[in-house]
């Protein structure tokens, strides 16, 4: 079973559509989802949560339709926490202990530790970063099976990053816990995600295993001319500059000769856009 | 809905601590004074906690937290005409035990109720107008359309015959029946917009 299927997915605002996403997470694995700002990813999540009203296509979570599915289920971290800023972590177990049955204060308590977030600080005194870390240990305290995270680590330095990165990778050790997490930073994304999305202007550009982009895409420094040689749609996006050509292309129609380098996440997804915008 | 009125109290508690003092300080001053104002602000107070409350809600962006938590719409905005209703009961309880010490319940009761069924009407009347405007917009809408109301009562209680009266006792009777009445009908208008609202 698919932890997450959306099928056709949009959303028409004013200047803004959402257009005919479609995206599959398996079960057990962790997508990440990249855009710049305005791309429609927290759009995306919240169709998915059914937070605003789709348009059209069907969105499936743990094999129900979204609007069946429980959300004692889902672990969410909104970009803006949304906790009351005046209540105290030791007040939001006492308030999500009611809203959740599978609450469990132990675990909730032990990421609160392990995060380094004050029991009775008011949610107002915290740092951005406390903040998220207190929406994370929420979100991962009521045995939930998809963990949906926008922008969950803005704002956080790098050692908190990381700490966080550990514990959704504890999270999928359990083959039916899955994690959707959105951002912009892509250098977090290409540590954990076994899947890559790229959203552009409200249009998915790409979906695909992370080792599977590694394997097919790579990046050539070389002139115009050995660029030419080249089949057109092979070229994802070029940057031409006095010294030459800076490409990515598909591993398998690069001539032989032509040095072909790795591409990170982030370069593929920058190239892209650069192309989309001619 | 155990869980947002928990959250409601807490809520309560830290920003609206001003309401409860002012109401404890009025029912203690109700022993020395027979200010009727003291028998009826207690409750007519609690009648702005749910709209008080909601726009915190909304400005703390727990609306949309919430709409990702196993609460459906309908639960949340229930909890807040639950919560008035709570509150509106509590505040009444209090200043009838007051009334009842001071042995002067034929004098103040209808007051009571008087108080009470305000408390139910304007929480009965804001609340839908902050589900469908948002808290600011919501407010300026109340103020103009309860303006117009006034006007128009105004208009017509001066320019025709006067109105049958009725009895004190009477008319008690039908207040409680058209706030009650009030109070559902805007419990379930509320829940039909909250229902088709995005976050």
């Amino acid at each position: 079973m698919n932890a997450l299927e959306i099928r056709s997915l949009q959303k028409h605002r004013k200047g803004f559509s959402l257009d005919g996403i479609n995206l599959t997470l398996p079960a057990g694995c962790i997508m990440g989802l990249i855009g710049e700002n305005g791309a429609g990813k927290t759009t995306t999540i919240k169709l998915m949560l059914d937070m605003i009203r789709k348009d059209g296509g069907t969105v499936r979570i743990l094999g129900k339709d979204s609007a069946e599915i429980s959300k004692e289920d889902i672990g969410v971290v909104l970009d803006e926490v949304g906790l009351p800023t005046c209540l105290t972590a030791c007040q939001v177990d006492k308030i999500m202990s009611k809203a959740y049955t599978q609450w469990s204060s132990d675990e909730f308590f032990a990421y609160l530790k392990r995060l380094n977030v004050p029991e009775n600080k008011a949610f107002s005194a915290l740092s951005r970063g406390m903040k998220m870390k207190l929406g994370i240990a929420c979100a991962l305290s009521h045995k939930a099976k998809l963990l949906i995270l926008d922008e969950a680590t803005s704002g956080l330095d790098p050692a908190v990053r990381d700490e966080v990165i550990d514990i959704l990778l504890d999270f999928t050790r359990d083959e039916e816990h899955s994690v959707l997490i959105s951002s912009h930073i892509v250098s977090d994304l290409e540590k954990i995600c076994d899947y890559i999305a790229f959203l552009h202007k409200g249009r998915l550009m790409l979906c695909e295993e992370k080792d599977r982009l590694y394997e097919q895409y790579g990046i050539i420094r070389c002139d115009e001319k050995t660029l030419s040689a080249i089949e057109p749609s092979a070229v994802i996006g070029k940057r031409v500059s006095a010294f030459g050509v800076e490409a990515i292309v598909r591993r398998d129609t690069v001539p032989e000769g032509v040095s072909i380098a790795p591409v990170g996440i982030e370069e593929l997804f920058v190239f892209m856009v650069k192309e989309a915008a001619k | 809905m155990r869980a947002l009125l928990l959250k409601d109290w807490y809520m309560a508690r830290k920003y609206c601590d001003s309401y409860l003092f002012i109401v404890l300080v009025f029912l203690v001053l109700s022993f020395v004074s027979d200010n009727v104002i003291f028998y009826t602000y207690p409750c007519m107070m609690t009648g702005l906690l749910p709209y008080t409350l909601y726009s915190y809600d909304e400005r703390e962006k727990f609306t949309s937290y919430c709409a990702a938590m196993p609460v459906s719409k309908r639960q949340y905005v229930s909890e807040k005409y639950v919560f008035g209703l709570i509150a509106s009961a509590a505040a009444a309880l209090l200043t009838l035990i007051c009334i009842i010490i001071k042995g002067k319940t034929s004098e103040l009761m209808p007051m009571l109720g008087a108080a009470t069924i305000a408390a139910l009407i304007s929480q009965a009347a804001m609340l839908p107008f902050g589900f469908k405007f948002g808290v600011e917009k919501g407010r300026i809408l109340f103020i103009a359309v309860v303006a117009v109301l006034f006007a128009a009562f105004y208009i017509v209680m001066g320019s025709g015959d006067s109105a049958p009266t009725l009895s004190g006792e009477a008319l008690g009777y039908i207040s409680l029946a058209v706030s009650a009445l009030l109070f559902a009908a805007s419990w379930l208008l509320s829940q039909r917009i909250y229902e088709n609202k995005e976050f």
